[in-house]
């Protein structure tokens, strides 16, 4: 397959950026309740990685205040899931 | 002549994921080797205890490092003031605070990873409330969910 590689659109990328926000806010449930995050975990690790890259590919097309945001937010979802990892 | 717009854009964020990468291999690397117990020590210097390990100043501690036989920069007899005061070798410093460090390894890291979660999440919802849309509410809420379940996680280990 031959072409230019577009960068995923900003849709998907802050949509798995909110998914992995639901993920991540119910592991925190299920942390507080007691019932342990279990497989929840390594789901987050996954979507949030996931979605660290295709934020900061959509930071790169973007401009102005849209693109410091998709930055930060891939920033921020790479040492999350960093952070759950180690 | 080509487009230079959003070249910028580019090197910083390459610089980001550069930052990234290290922060996370920092991080991993950081909880392979354990904890310390910075809240101990504390509680220790408020109590008074010597429960405290080396300290790095002293007035009239001569005692030689530890595997080191010369002496370098020990001062043998009185100093210009008086004797009051003693300089301890730089290399002792330098091995206080990297034993300081090491000692506070775990929570130097999770002081880290919180303070990078809380950097993050704060930016991603200033620049939303700037770019005024709705995909930087939605990209607002994830991060504050997202940084708060990390920021929970990180500091309960």
């Amino acid at each position: 397959m031959t072409g230019p590689q577009h960068p995923p659109p900003a849709r998907t990328a802050v949509g798995l950026a909110a998914a992995a926000g639901v993920v991540a806010g119910a592991g925190l449930v299920r942390e507080l309740t007691g019932a342990g995050i279990g497989a929840l975990r390594p789901a987050f690790v996954a979507l949030g990685g996931l979605a660290a890259v295709a934020c900061l590919f959509v930071a790169r097309r973007e401009t102005g205040a849209l693109a410091w945001m998709f930055a930060a937010l891939g920033a921020t979802l790479a040492v999350c899931a960093a952070a759950a990892l180690a | 002549m080509r487009d230079q717009r959003g070249q910028s854009t580019v090197e910083w964020t390459g610089l980001l994921l550069l930052v990234a990468a290290a922060f996370s291999v920092t991080a991993i690397a950081a909880r392979a080797v354990g904890d310390g117990g910075l809240p101990e020590r504390l509680a220790c210097a408020i109590a008074g205890r010597e429960c405290a390990s080396r300290r790095v100043f002293t007035a009239a501690d001569f005692r030689p490092l530890s595997g080191m036989r010369a002496a370098v920069g020990v001062r043998e007899g009185p100093s210009a003031l008086g004797g009051l005061a003693t300089i301890v070798p730089a290399a002792a410093i330098v091995e206080g605070v990297g034993g300081f460090v090491w000692r506070h390894r775990g929570t130097l890291r999770r002081v880290a990873v919180a303070t990078a979660i809380g950097a993050g999440v704060a930016a991603t919802c200033a620049a939303a409330i700037a770019a005024a849309n709705a995909i930087g509410a939605v990209g607002c809420g994830s991060a504050i969910v997202i940084g708060g379940f990390a920021a929970y996680d990180n500091a309960r280990r």
